[in-house]
């Protein structure tokens, strides 16, 4: 089973501030990985790295085989590579439908020009298009309020909105930053469905960051747990949930430490 | 008489209004996507007066360093007007090239870029001045080909003069405005834009190269810069390489008072200043640089937002 996404000695520093010291890790095709960690642990640093919106400043990213860690996001976005973020960033002044088709253009490799221009073949590529981005949009539940402008929806739907625009990229891997937050046990068990819904439907590799434990360890089969920005255990949830020091970071020390 | 009157201040405000829109449209596109005012698009604008100039007349001033030069050919003024807009659309993008990107790159502060922008205007005027001199340049009156200079209605008992050159400013500015519009709502491309506008990371990290959409816009920019510098130079006259500056204060009094960064309000702050600079009586006419600011304070003290720009609060 070969990794899709390999993650090497990666480390960042803010000035002096260490937000992830010499972190290694391999997600497998198709898998559902749970990167969990208290807060300011350096998980959405360590995302940030992934999609190229922070440079790292030592250690590698590989994806797809491909050293990644130089490139510029829109090029590892285009290579798919898709995420979603802990505080929701939609284009809030455009409609549901819009959002979803934003990546459409930069997939469908729309020049500045091209495409002001319309030939036939691209009138149609545009109609296929609008037709994956409005499916998209209903498979999140949205179906009813294409129109309706991205800032006016209700926490949970923007939610589900920003995984269907991250799902326009036609990824390969997802990455999800704390998709469950503030949700109640009934929406999260919703979406835990929902994850292992659209792996099986896009073939899809699924890195998600979580705190909520019990849903991460009936999601994924493999986790990683940061702590101060180090990696301080990985493996299978049962395992790692067992691990003294995640115990620690966690709860504090053991008593009888 | 007062209708006649009414009529003809009209149309004389709405057709310096439009060219003002278009013009201070190139200042809020770039402010959009980069959060940044771009000093250097007043000099754009002045050369492309200097460009359709020299495309439609094709002969060079007396002093300068090309004094006395003439062009092979001549073009016919609506195909100069556009050559001309298309290289200010270039010196836009050269802009983004050599005062923006370089900054942004290195992670500068805003205002860093600001003044570097400013630095570019500099060097593009003193280029104008250096090649085409300081005097004044002035479109021949046949530059429209045969037109007649005005049309006259009969209003009432009164008279209301549409001179051809105000309906030429209007309707380029007109169709200007629609397309502008048109690109930006429907296509994907305008699309994308408003995607990099709204948040450059996200709009990166869904694949839309920002840069190159950064670059499209310093050209779209240029483009309406130096469209208006030929309408203004046409209608007016080009009083010297540094008749833009004038210009471009004025659209930056344009783009506050419709609120910075919107497209609708630059487009009704510029006919606002048009039309109120038109109904200024005449004996005041000569303190009529003065208007656009004055009204820029008042309606700032009721709305310092400007008139269609979001608050504060709402932006975040």
């Amino acid at each position: 089973m070969s990794a899709i996404l390999a993650v090497e000695s990666l480390s960042k520093a803010f000035g002096g501030l260490m937000a992830v010291t010499d972190v290694s890790f391999e997600v497998r095709e198709g898998e559902i990985f749970g990167l969990i960690g208290p807060n300011g642990a350096g998980k959405t640093t360590l995302f940030n790295m992934l999609t190229g919106l922070a440079k790292p400043t030592a250690g590698t990213v590989h994806f797809l085989g491909q050293d990644i860690s130089g490139k510029a996001p829109a090029a590892i976005a285009l290579m798919g590579l898709a995420r979603t973020f802990q505080n929701i960033r939609l284009f809030g002044g455009m409609s549901v439908l819009d959002n979803v088709r934003v990546p459409r253009h930069a997939l469908d490799g729309a020049s500045l020009w091209g495409g002001v221009f319309g030939s036939a073949s691209s009138r149609r590529r545009e109609r296929e298009a609008l037709a994956q981005a409005r499916a998209l949009v209903e498979l999140v539940g949205l179906g009813g309020r294409m129109d309706t402008p991205a800032a006016s929806l209700p926490y949970g739907d923007r939610r589900r909105l920003e995984i269907a625009r991250a799902l326009a990229l036609s990824p390969k891997v997802l990455l999800l930053d704390e998709p469950a937050a503030g949700m109640n046990h009934a929406e999260k068990q919703d979406l835990s469905r929902f994850i292992r819904d659209i792996r099986d439907r896009f073939g899809l590799t699924v890195l998600l960051i979580e705190h909520n434990v019990p849903m991460v360890m009936g999601l994924c089969r493999s986790v990683a747990v940061l702590n101060f920005g180090q990696l301080i255990a990985k493996g299978e949830p049962e395992a790692v949930q067992a691990d003294p020091a995640v115990i620690e970071a966690y709860l504090g020390v053991a008593a009888d430490a | 008489m007062p209708l006649a009157w009414f009529l003809q201040n009209l149309v004389n405000g709405l057709s310096i209004g439009s060219v003002y829109a278009v013009f201070a449209l190139g200042y809020t596109l770039v402010f959009s996507v980069l959060g940044i005012l771009n000093f250097a698009h007043a000099a754009v604008f002045t050369l492309g007066a200097y460009l359709t100039y020299v495309l439609a007349v094709g002969e060079f001033g007396l002093n300068g360093l090309l004094a006395g030069a003439t062009m092979p050919f001549k073009l016919p003024f609506a195909l100069a007007l556009l050559a001309g807009a298309v290289l200010s659309g270039l010196a836009g993008m050269a802009v983004e090239y050599l005062a923006f990107r370089p900054l942004r790159k290195r992670g500068a502060d805003a205002l860093l870029a600001l003044v570097s922008s400013l630095g570019v205007a500099l060097i593009l005027v003193n280029l104008i001045q250096y090649l085409f001199g300081a005097e004044i340049y002035s479109f021949p009156p046949d530059v429209l080909g045969s037109l007649p200079p005005a049309i006259l209605f009969h209003v009432g008992e009164g008279m209301v003069a549409m001179r051809t050159i105000q309906a030429v400013l209007f309707g380029v500015s007109l169709l200007l405005l629609i397309g502008l519009v048109w690109f930006i709502q429907f296509t994907k491309q305008g699309k994308a834009l408003r995607a990099v506008a709204e948040n450059p990371d996200t709009a990166s990290l869904l694949g839309i190269s920002v840069d190159t959409f950064t670059l499209g816009t310093f050209f779209l920019s240029g483009l309406l810069g130096g469209m208006s510098g030929t309408l203004i130079g046409v209608s007016f006259g080009l009083s010297g390489p540094y008749f833009g500056v004038a210009y471009g204060l004025k659209a930056l009094a344009v783009i506050v008072l419709g609120g910075l960064g919107s497209i609708p309000g630059t487009v009704l702050g510029g006919l606002v200043i048009g039309l109120a600079e038109a109904f200024l009586p005449p004996e005041l006419s000569s303190y009529k640089e003065a208007v656009a600011y004055a009204l820029l304070f008042a309606v700032l003290l009721a709305r310092p937002q400007g008139l269609l720009g979001k608050s504060a609060e709402e932006k975040v």
